[in-house]
């Protein structure tokens, strides 16, 4: 698993497709929203929300890439003959959160410059932000085999994971409204707690599915 | 190693239209045989089915080793070498990290000279460290079959091994079908008719004019 996501990293950082592709959409979108919003202030609930409409699309332009690649490429069937789909699947899954974590990294340092969001404490806001990309990364991974398999482009992600990841969006952006209005821990332990079980849900679903969805 | 690869009756259909149909036959260790047959005739394919990447519509193919049946693409994948055009691998790195990649997704503890050992033998030993981008068809073809050799597997699957290679390389690949039949079985998917005599110990003919192959009802025996 390890060489995996060493191999898509090394492959990453030598095209740099996926994080390019990433931080273009993720800086357009947050420089049009932040002259659209001009000096107006936004209420914590208006932030959360598009922070993490941010996050998703700007994840959902990358990272379908790193299954779709393998199958245009034809290289999809030589990890198929060479490890088993569960291997495969942990690696890819790896490689997305790290992926998505990035991106994270890029695009709340961004936001915090442009949207100026009321404070945060770091340390609740940065498990918030691990659990929401944790949720991102699990439901993604098998979506993007499929739609790879089925020989799709990055476009189909949005809309397959649209449904399945909008529970998590809407405690993720409560969540957020809630760190910016220096809520409770226990406000926001719930939305973690949710947010950590959702994602760990869909991710044993998907490495149960994932076989059958990468060999048939 | 005790192994064989039986098929059953083995046919495939893609859309409603079929390929080949009633193949049977069985492959043992110590010989090389070849899947002949025009363009479209399912050579590719059958040798697809045979490593797990494809489901035949009917029939089967049950792969043996030591008595043990190998039922999942990977496990097939461990004890067959594929070298196909349908297969590439990664041109953003170099040879020495494909092969070293690959090495470790299938558990083999690979030693530098191991691997100076296998790129030598398909005569690619000086461009090590050069990425496959930068590679000719021909080296590309190369670097496929070291693939293919990596975990040593028993049973080597040649899809028109021959395509890009020059009289060098041809040489190259005659000596490591000979390697092959000692270590256990080629199967050699080629419509070339030098390569079905030179390799064709046994010949599985396929033919997409169903109705008129040799087997009644068939479109190829072994």
């Amino acid at each position: 698993m390890r060489a995996l996501v060493w191999k898509d990293l090394l492959e990453e950082f030598r095209a740099r497709y996926a994080i390019n592709t990433l931080l273009m959409f993720a800086l357009t979108t947050l420089v049009m929203v932040s002259f659209a919003v001009g000096i107006d202030t936004l209420t914590p609930k208006l932030h959360g929300a598009l922070l993490w409409i941010i996050i998703f699309f700007a994840a959902m332009s990358g990272l379908a890439r790193p299954f779709v690649k393998e199958e245009e490429r034809g290289s999809a069937h030589a990890l198929r003959l060479s490890a088993a789909p569960e291997l495969i699947f942990a690696g890819k899954f790896f490689f997305n959160l790290l992926l998505a974590g990035a991106l994270t990294a890029l695009i709340w340092p961004l936001y915090y410059m442009m949207m100026a969001p009321p404070p945060v404490r770091p340390g609740l806001f940065l498990l918030l932000l691990l659990a929401g990309i944790f949720c991102l990364a699990a439901a993604t991974t098998i979506l993007a085999a499929i739609v790879a398999r089925a020989g799709g482009e990055n476009t189909l992600l949005p809309i397959l994971s649209f449904p399945l990841l909008l529970p998590a969006l809407v405690m993720a952006i409560n969540g957020t409204a809630a760190v910016m209005n220096q809520g409770s821990w226990d406000e926001v332990k719930q939305v973690l707690l949710f947010l950590t079980s959702y994602g760990a849900v869909l991710l044993t679903a998907s490495l149960l599915l994932f076989g059958y969805a990468w060999n048939d | 190693m005790d192994f064989k690869i039986k098929l059953h009756e083995v046919g495939k259909n893609y859309n409603g239209h079929p390929v080949f149909h009633n193949i049977s036959g069985i492959f043992g260790p110590g010989k090389s045989y070849v899947v002949a047959g025009p363009n479209g005739s399912g050579k590719s394919t059958l040798l697809r089915i045979i490593c797990g990447l494809l489901r035949p519509s009917a029939g089967e193919v049950r792969v043996e080793v030591n008595g043990a049946l190998l039922d999942q693409t990977h496990n097939r994948g461990q004890f067959m070498g594929y070298l196909s055009p349908y297969i590439n691998l990664y041109d953003r790195l170099t040879a020495h990290e494909n092969l070293s990649f690959f090495a470790a997704l299938r558990g083999i503890a690979l030693k530098e000279e191991d691997l100076a050992e296998l790129l030598d033998r398909v005569r690619l030993k000086p461009f090590l460290h050069r990425r496959l981008g930068a590679f000719s068809s021909g080296m590309q073809q190369r670097m496929k079959l070291a693939y293919a050799l990596l975990h040593r597997p028993p049973v080597l699957l040649l899809d028109e091994p021959s395509t890009s290679l020059d009289d060098e390389g041809k040489k190259m690949l005659a000596a490591v079908i000979a390697t092959q039949r000692k270590l256990g079985t080629a199967i050699i998917a080629t419509n070339e008719g030098e390569e079905v005599e030179k390799y064709g110990e046994e010949i599985i003919h396929l033919d997409n004019r169903i109705e008129s192959a040799g087997v009644e009802g068939s479109a190829g025996r072994v």
